[in-house]
């Protein structure tokens, strides 16, 4: 596929594709049918998520908790530091790492065209945050098996000889996406839809997400459960999860990746100690998609996610 | 507790008297900074009479039963963290008017919800 970049070639993509297509349509019939709603907006405090237009919110969180690694001999990525940064303007803004602009079409919608990392690259990386934060990573790194993989999956495990351990293959690299999403909000409830491109002309393909989220409270504890559904591009699959002759010499283990959805929730526990401190808490599963866990890079079909720690806010 | 030393400077300086026809509620209303902070206020509910008996007269605030009037005037110590609805009623039950405190958050700017979730890297 020829390298395309921005959002003129996002959006001529987008019609390429039968599953892009649709969530287009869906996209737009979620705006028009939005759009006519004309009742007061709802509460929007710090404990939501909120943030007072020009200005930054900067934080960082000390825990302990990770994320398994789906790959052969992938490393847990480590969460011991999170940091938080976010800025938002007028209508730019900047949060974690995605950059963008949003319109407001309704009281209860928005509009976002923005362009972020893309985090599958993650799984091919190793941080060296064991050289940072020795004891910690030491602790998340003890055992051969991942913190979380008790919970399920060992029967998931590729046969010895389709292996191919993450170590062996060519580098992957970052990619840079562009997107748009649409947000509608109504009480408690949150519904999420996201398209987004290769933008870097690094695996020139694209992914989606369809996301509801659910806020509420527990006593004192703001609690956020989100349930997603992404769908992984055949490009974006193959790219990362395919394997090449610059992969591995045995052409047995060659392997091209496919499309595929990804069903995936997390729940999201915050206690506020006073204005500065939280306690903060998350857990998170994602069922990875054939297409991806059939490579031989891949021996887990699911990725857990836990972190549980302090957070100060500047 | 610096906080709410602030909030009920805050408040308290804000807050201002609101006249119904035939009965007060003063303060009517609690202004703040931010929808966290609140007003810790002694609300003085004074009678007309008439209309108003206070010896036949009762107070509900939010839906529920406080007190009933003894004299003309009434004292109550809240925290105004949101809206409170006043109730005059009868020792019957029946509702003769209603009153809302309201909890009033001037905005300095406007607020913006975050395209993602606080602390979520990835």
């Amino acid at each position: 596929m020829p390298a395309k970049a921005g959002f003129a070639s996002l959006a001529s993509g987008l019609f390429c594709f039968d599953v892009m297509k649709r969530f287009f349509a869906l996209f737009f019939s979620l705006l028009l049918w939005s759009s006519g709603f004309a009742q007061a907006s709802q509460k929007c405090d710090a404990g939501s998520g909120c943030i007072e237009q020009d200005s930054w919110q900067i934080g960082i969180a000390m825990g302990l908790g990770g994320r398994t690694n789906p790959l052969v001999d992938g490393d847990t990525i480590p969460f011991i530091l999170l940091p938080d940064i976010a800025w938002y303007g007028e209508s730019a803004y900047f949060d974690n790492g995605e950059l963008g602009y949003q319109w407001l079409p309704g009281p209860r919608t928005s509009v976002e065209l923005f362009v972020v990392p893309n985090f599958e690259k993650a799984n091919f990386s190793f941080w060296h945050v064991s050289n940072l934060l020795v004891p910690a990573a030491s602790f998340l790194n003890t055992s051969t098996t991942p913190p979380f993989q008790s919970i399920g999956d060992q029967q998931d495990a590729e046969p010895e000889d389709r292996r191919l351990s993450v170590d062996d293959i060519d580098t992957r690299k970052w990619a840079f996406d562009a997107g748009i999403r649409y947000q509608w909000y109504l009480d408690n409830h949150h519904v999420r839809l996201m398209m987004a491109r290769d933008i870097s002309s690094v695996y020139d393909g694209f992914h989606a997400a369809l996301e509801y989220r659910y806020y509420t409270h527990f006593g004192d504890w703001q609690v956020t459960v989100a349930s997603q559904l992404a769908w992984k591009g055949q490009a974006l699959t193959d790219y990362y999860y395919g394997i090449r002759p610059r992969d591995a010499a045995n052409q047995s283990l060659y392997y091209e990746g496919k499309g595929g959805f990804q069903p995936a929730i997390n729940v999201n526990a915050s206690y506020q100690i006073n204005k500065k401190w939280h306690v903060l808490t998350r857990l998170g599963v994602t069922q990875l998609h054939e297409g991806m866990t059939d490579s031989p890079v891949v021996e887990d079909s699911t990725v857990y996610s836990a972190f549980a720690g302090v957070a100060y806010r500047f | 507790m610096l906080l709410k030393i602030i909030t009920i400077t805050i408040g308290l300086s804000v807050l201002t008297p609101v006249y119904g026809t035939d009965w007060e509620v003063r303060p009517g209303e609690c202004v703040v900074s931010s929808a966290e902070e609140f007003c810790d206020a002694r609300v003085a509910v004074t009678l007309d009479t008439p209309p108003f008996d206070p010896l036949s007269t009762c107070l509900n605030i939010d839906q529920e039963f406080y007190d009933c009037f003894s004299s003309q005037q009434m004292q109550v110590d809240v925290r105004i963290a949101r809206d409170m609805m006043f109730q005059l009623t009868t020792r019957d039950g029946a509702q003769l008017d209603t009153f809302l405190l309201e909890h009033k958050v001037i905005e300095s700017r406007p607020r913006r919800r975050r395209v993602r979730l606080p602390w979520s890297v990835f």
